[in-house]
């Protein structure tokens, strides 16, 4: 989706390395989605759930 | 001794002989170690193999380039593209443009990159670094079209944060 549209950035984080980031969005399993520090979710979702989960974040921009 | 086992080498650079269209450019962001010990200072524990797998990766093909920033010596270009991390990769589609041009006080950069690897990709997400330089290489992303105009009409920033483990 960040390919499609250059306001939406996406990182993948590795978990491990960055112990702080991991901690400050509690993440205990992976992998865990956060958008926007806002809309969060874990494992795998389909492409339509993480479209919402994105215009819900933006929505609170 | 190198990262990318030599098995899965040959796969890879056919992988990309034949899947990558377009130009795709690596920039890494890392830290080089320091040579005196610095009291307090947290060494980047990846940030050497990481530039030693970006640079393995793209000597598999000529339509990969891979430029490496410091985080200590060039702050403004972490700034300009928004990095905090090391290391950091942020992959796009090649432009021939300079990364970064400056009108007056303002800077503009030309389509900073949008996709992320914070941390060294190793393991699984080594395959998602390779798919998405594939993705950005052909332009096309796979979404459906529905979601791909959904997503075009975003008209906030975003910021997507996916937290992984190499296995």
């Amino acid at each position: 989706m960040a390919m499609e549209n250059p306001l939406i950035v996406a990182d993948v984080v590795e978990a491990n390395e960055f112990q702080d980031l991991s901690e400050r969005y509690r993440v205990m399993s992976v992998p865990k989605t956060v958008i926007n520090d806002h809309v969060e979710f874990v494992g795998a979702q389909s492409e339509q759930m993480v479209l919402e989960a994105v215009q819900k974040a933006a929505a609170s921009a | 001794m190198t990262i990318i086992a030599d098995k899965d080498r040959q796969t890879i650079q056919e992988m990309l002989d034949t899947q990558l269209a377009e130009e795709v450019e690596l920039l890494l962001f890392t830290r080089p170690r320091s040579r005196i010990y610095v009291p307090g200072r947290k060494e980047c524990q990846t940030c050497d193999e990481t530039r030693e797998l970006l640079e393995e990766l793209v000597g598999l093909s000529d339509k990969l380039s891979l430029q490496t920033h410091d985080l200590a010596t060039e702050p403004e270009a972490a700034a300009g593209f928004n990095v905090t991390e090391v290391p950091t990769v942020l992959v796009r589609a090649g432009r021939k443009e300079p990364d970064i041009a400056t009108h007056g006080d303002q800077q503009s950069a030309a389509t900073p990159p949008t996709v992320r690897f914070v941390g060294l990709p190793g393991g699984y997400e080594f395959s998602t670094l390779l798919a998405d330089l594939v993705d950005l290489s052909k332009g096309e992303t796979g979404l459906s079209e529905a979601t791909r105009e959904a997503v075009r009409a975003v008209d906030r920033p975003v910021h997507i944060q996916v937290f992984v483990t190499p296995t």
